[in-house]
């Protein structure tokens, strides 16, 4: 660009929006137009790195395939491959469309409008809940993760850790051990920080052992790597507790006494033992040999073991019962499961126990805390299974037996508490204990909070959230309600859908079952490409992208790394918004105003955005989006932090407390390593779906982990003999990223990106090589997929590995529709009950298949 | 003062962020990455090693790209840089045959990432490129002279990549290579690489 | 006294007009006046905004006048307001990932 007619040479500070991390920018713009997008190293966030991803961000807003003007649907005909006859119109005639269904539905029953947003909108999708809230409907979905969400995982961030996701404490671990996620290799959260930390972390020699069916991309830079059969991470997990406590007797007391539920006495009817007057949870103290309150000052110490009599009753403290529990689940139990040698889990269950270093402390900030450098993760490689609820459990009881669990060296969770600015003390959130001791988040970026349970009711969602509360995430019900909610006891039908991005016919499951769902609702999409989702709607509006519009960012509590500063950063426009495309949170505004719910909008935005005076909205004056921004951030840093000072500096940042990052020492609320809710709960879902006539297997609402086989272990149709899993890439976030030609272009110089990873000896028995298209066919769904095998080594012999979330057939998506770039795992995936963990309605993505060198080799 | 680059296996993730922001950096047209990951395996399942191993040209110190060139476009810069002069490269190709590491690229026809569609990143940036000639990576050398650092090394994202001084004994990436036991690829062939890998 | 109630969120299905106007005694509290709303608007009332044991569920919030309330059984009279304004939230469960 040294040309001699430079009339503007500017480097703009925003936010990526292209995946969940929300990493920092600086934008460069010459003579109008974006020439580079490099990191902004002034933020923590991504220490002035970006992913494949946030360089390529240039060719999707110039891309020619975006949506540049609104749309109307002119074939009345609905259907997954049937061209909707695209006629463009203009955004009055569009939003008079819209007011006029909105105001129709409001009248009617305003909970037959539906929002799905997706992790890329996360700026904007608050604020459409605040629409939607406001509004009167209760259904929000996140559907653009779908089947990719972390679900069960998300419940014990919330149970365990008070935080949305974790991160191993990258400064000072010195052993992790990963079940099939993401971390430190371009997905799962901050990950561009991430990757340079755990980078770093490597070279110091923390030694990472990867439990994955695949040699993925974070796998390969594991220090060891073992093979697992799909879904059975819960049996090595269990097989490594048992060692622990039963082999080595290892266990840190001193965190298990004072600050889990390890000491609570539990009865033969396995509820925890209550006092009578305060009704408050009893532990044993061994010293005066009586059982007290857990919370009572007169304790000298706490039981974790023994059988202990209390007013005629034989009562455990909950360790003992888990140790109990454990007793079957050797390693030779686990080894026919896992297809892994109890030997190696023994020796890792050793080294885990070693490196734990229970007992020694280390000097942080002047402060003396526990010192425990191990961490176990996990994501959707583990918890994507129909056995999600208690392989979670498993995988997270290691952290808390050893006391790694947010303490330097293990497992942190991503910001569970904030002291605020220092100025201004804001935001603000701290974890907090209920009556019975169990700690409750600070901060929940979805709502409810998991815990304190809720009351299981009759489903006024068409999700099951209402039946079943303990779903933290993207709920696995929602294709099965809608497809019929007089079953499931929902007194009306989906009508409308206000769809934010979310191309949820790619990532959610089975897109024929699907788009059942959806072919009958007035859908209005806020699109950027006319994806396949955007085939079943109505209307199309052209939404300004991460690079042309203003919010104050995903500022969510998972955009923060786990260490380092407090970083708060803003979105704003490099460029204005080309042709006719438009900000999604101004043309809700505009929504506002025409349906005159102006007044309860506001009030929404006053009570979940916490606005105070002098901050608070006005209702008798109409703000700009601008505007809002602007009071977002001068109420939570003062009048002197406002968007002009945001937009001038891009990021706000203060360094973190050592009390912040490791909250737990300090913190009086306990966690549970037994689940004593679950029971009652499950028992009170039992009974309500009995109520509601739906047959449902809440079987799996069980205090204490277990491993139950996936649908995948027991389906054996003759020919089906491969399980088919998916994983991330670092340079493809979900489907949304696939028509970007920079990307396309470095996937395709790497086999595994577009193919299908198949293990070579496996392969060539059946007759394939390295680049022969290959049929793959569910047993579930009865699809075939087609993709190239790429062989390799570095896979279980019974397993296919599809990454990403390719595999588009939108005709609108010229570079992502061709034949061979990637796959769409979802065509292998059955919707329904029986295919998703019922108490965190996490979806199985993990499927038997039949695998064959295709006929046509073209 | 000879300008060499460290890349450290040990660190790198793979991700291909190097080839992309080179992309953007240098406006590459379609089908031309200066810089590419390759994936090497080896080892027998379930004793398997998968590395990823970023190639781009090497900036030997004895080229024989040079070596061939019948026109004198490709040369060496007195900081040890490799480089073409696009106004007299002739497009023969001999200097893409002679490099071992196949780190030349030849621009046949001027194209654009969507059919029939400039975009305006395109429009200002593909002036830098003619159809016809021969190109490669450069070190980044427009960087260089505004006191920056390349932008792949700028940009790693698990900070894999150090740039500095082969010369200079106390320099960073002398001091990787010595430390971290670097190594050149192909080293028998005599090219004398300029990019230091430290192994997995 | 005079109250002015509010309904935000979701509870138009049940309350298509989100104010209603009463004129009660100031030793009103707001389980009785939720009562007055609930023979007005239907129990479906009542049941979306409390508990199956009587309490508030845990995604509404009410405000009077500018104060958060977690009592529903002390009176609602502030002693000084000749009309108060009570906000009752109705937050949605909402999904993420």
């Amino acid at each position: 660009m040294q040309t001699e007619n430079v009339q503007e040479d500017l480097w703009i500070p925003t936010t990526c929006g292209l995946c969940y991390s929300v990493c920092a920018l600086k934008v460069h713009r010459v003579n109008g137009t974006v020439i580079k997008i490099e990191g902004n190293p002034e933020s923590s966030t991504n220490r002035g790195r970006l992913c494949p991803r946030g360089v390529s961000g240039i060719m999707a807003l110039y891309d020619p395939n975006r949506v540049n003007v609104p749309l109307k649907r002119t074939n009345p005909k609905k259907g997954l491959d049937v061209d909707p006859g695209w006629k463009e119109i203009t955004w009055e005639e569009a939003i008079d469309t819209i007011a006029a269904r909105l105001r129709k539905i409001r009248h009617d029953d305003p909970r037959k409008l539906l929002m799905t947003g997706t992790v890329t909108t996360q700026d904007e999708v608050p604020f459409a809940r605040f629409f939607t809230m406001a509004f009167g409907t209760p259904n929000g979905w996140n559907s653009g993760a779908g089947n990719h969400c972390g679900t069960a995982e998300h419940l014990y961030g919330a149970l365990l850790h008070a935080s949305w996701a974790k991160q191993p404490d990258s400064d000072h671990c010195r052993y992790l051990l990963n079940f099939g996620s993401g971390v430190g290799s371009g997905s799962y959260y901050t990950v561009t920080g991430m990757a340079q930390r755990i980078a770093e972390a490597r070279l110091r020699g923390m030694k990472h052992v990867a439990v994955d069916p695949f040699l993925s991309p974070s796998a390969e830079k594991a220090d060891e790597w073992i093979p697992i059969r799909p879904g059975t991470d819960a049996a090595f997990a269990l097989a490594m507790l048992h060692v622990l406590v039963h082999e080595l007797k290892v266990c840190d007391a001193d965190y298990l006494k004072h600050h889990t539920n390890g000491p609570y006495l539990i009865g033969d009817d396995g509820l925890y033992l209550r006092d009578e007057t305060e009704k408050v949870p009893l532990i044993w103290d061994p010293v005066d040999g009586a059982a007290k309150p857990f919370h009572s000052p007169e304790i000298k110490d706490f039981a974790l073991e023994g059988v202990y009599a209390v007013d005629g009753a034989s009562a455990r403290p909950a360790f003992t019962v888990l140790k109990e529990h454990l007793t079957p689940f050797t390693p030779e139990w686990a080894e026919p499961i896992t297809t892994v040698s109890a030997a190696t889990i023994r020796r890792v269950a050793k080294e885990f126990a070693e490196e734990a270093r229970i007992g020694s402390t280390v000097v942080i900030d002047g402060k003396v805390l526990p010192y425990r450098p191990v961490a176990v993760m996990y994501f959707k490689g583990a918890q994507g299974h129909k056995n999600a609820l208690l392989s979670c459990m498993a995988l997270e009881l290691l952290t808390e037996i050893v006391g790694s669990s947010n303490v330097p060296g293990g497992l942190l969770g991503m910001n569970s508490c904030s002291l605020g600015y220092p100025e201004t003390g804001q935001p603000s959130w701290i974890p907090k204990a209920d009556r019975d001791g169990l700690m409750i988040t600070g901060y929940w970026p979805t709502f409810p909070p998991p815990y304190p349970p809720k009351e299981v009711r009759a489903t006024e969602t068409i999700d099951l959230r209402g039946l079943i509360p303990t779903c933290p995430g993207s709920s696995g019900a929602l294709p099965v309600v809608m497809a019929d909610p007089k079953r499931f006891g929902v007194p009306y039908q989906i009508e409308m859908n206000l769809q934010l991005g979310s191309n949820y016919l790619m990532t959610f499951a089975n897109p024929e079952a699907v788009a059942r769902a959806f072919q009958d609702v007035f859908q209005v999409s806020f699109a950027l490409f006319l994806d396949e989702s955007t085939y079943l709607s109505d209307i199309v509006l052209p939404a300004a992208s991460y690079l042309e519009r203003l919010s104050h960012t995903a500022d969510w509590m998972s955009s923060n790394s786990a260490v380092g500063e407090w970083c708060y950063h803003v979105r704003q426009p490099v460029v204005d918004p080309i042709a006719e495309r438009r900000s999604v949170c101004e043309v809700l505004l505009e929504l506002v105003e025409r349906l005159e719910m102006r007044e309860e909008f506001y009030a929404f935005i006053n009570l979940l955005l916490k606005l105070k005076e002098p901050y608070a909205l006005d209702p008798t004056r109409r703000y700009s989006w601008s505007e809002i921004v602007d009071h977002r951030y001068k109420s939570l840093f003062g009048e002197a932090r406002g968007l002009e000072w945001f937009k001038k500096h891009g990021v706000l940042k203060w360094p973190k407390q050592a009390e912040e990052v490791y909250w737990k020492p300090s913190s009086t609320a306990r966690v549970p390593i037994y689940f004593e809710w679950f029971k009652s709960l499950g028992e009170k879902v039992k009974a309500q779906a009995d109520e509601i006539g739906i047959p449902l297997d809440t079987s799996a609402f069980q205090p204490l982990p277990e491993w139950r086989p996936c649908r995948a272990h027991e389906e054996n149709s003759p020919g089906y003999d491969f399980h088919a899993i998916y994983y991330k890439l670092p340079m493809q976030t979900f489907s949304g990223t696939y028509d970007n030609p920079w990307l396309d272009e470095v996937c395709q110089t790497n086999p595994f990106a577009y193919g299908v990873a198949i293990n070579a000896a496996a392969a060539r028995l059946k007759g394939i090589e390295e680049g022969d298209w290959i049929e793959i066919t569910s047993v579930s769904t009865g699809h075939t997929i087609r993709g190239r095998a790429a062989l390799t080594e570095g896979i279980h012999p019974e397993v296919i590995a599809i990454a990403g979330c390719g595999g588009h057939w939108s005709k609108y998506l010229p570079i992502a529709n061709q034949e061979g770039k990637g796959l769409c795992f979802e065509w292998l995936m059955p919707v329904g009950l029986d295919n998703v963990d019922i108490p965190s309605l996490t979806q199985d993505s993990c499927v038997k298949v039949r695998v064959a060198k295709a006929k046509e080799q073209t | 003062m000879r300008y060499g680059m460290v890349i450290d296996l040990k660190k790198c993730i793979g991700c291909t962020g190097c080839a992309l922001v080179c992309k953007t950096e240098n406006a590459t047209p379609p089908g031309i990455l200066w810089l590419r990951v390759v994936k090497q395996e080896s080892g027998k399942y379930p004793q398997v090693r998968r590395v990823s191993v970023p190639l781009q040209c090497m900036h030997c110190a004895e080229p024989p790209c040079l070596e061939v060139c019948p026109t004198g476009a490709t040369f060496q810069h007195p900081n040890g840089i490799v480089d073409i002069d696009a106004e007299q490269c002739v497009g023969c190709r001999y200097c893409m045959m002679a490099c071992p590491y196949d780190q030349r690229f030849f621009l046949s026809a001027e194209r654009t990432y969507f059919p029939g569609h400039t975009t305006p990143f395109e429009q200002a940036g593909y002036q830098r490129h003619q159809a016809g000639v021969v190109s490669k990576c450069n070190f980044c050398t427009p960087r260089l002279n505004r006191g920056l650092e390349p932008a792949c090394v700028a940009n790693c994202m698990s900070r894999a990549r150090t740039f500095g001084d082969l010369d200079e004994p106390n320099s960073e990436v002398s001091k990787l290579i010595r430390d971290r036991g670097g190594y050149q690829l192909y080293p028998e062939l005599g090219t004398n690489p300029s990019i230091y890998y430290l192994p997995p | 006294m005079r109250i002015e109630v509010s309904f935000y969120g979701f509870v138009r299905d049940l309350v298509n007009t989100s104010k209603f106007v009463i004129d009660t005694s100031d030793k009103t509290t707001l389980r009785e006046l939720l009562d007055l709303a609930a023979q007005r608007h239907g129990e479906k009332l009542r049941e979306r905004l409390l508990s199956a044991k009587g309490d508030l569920a845990p995604n509404v919030q009410i405000f009077v006048g500018e104060h958060a309330t977690t009592s529903l059984d002390e009176p609602i009279d502030h002693g000084h307001d000749l009309c108060t304004g009570v906000k009752v939230f109705v937050l949605s469960a909402t999904a993420g990932g």
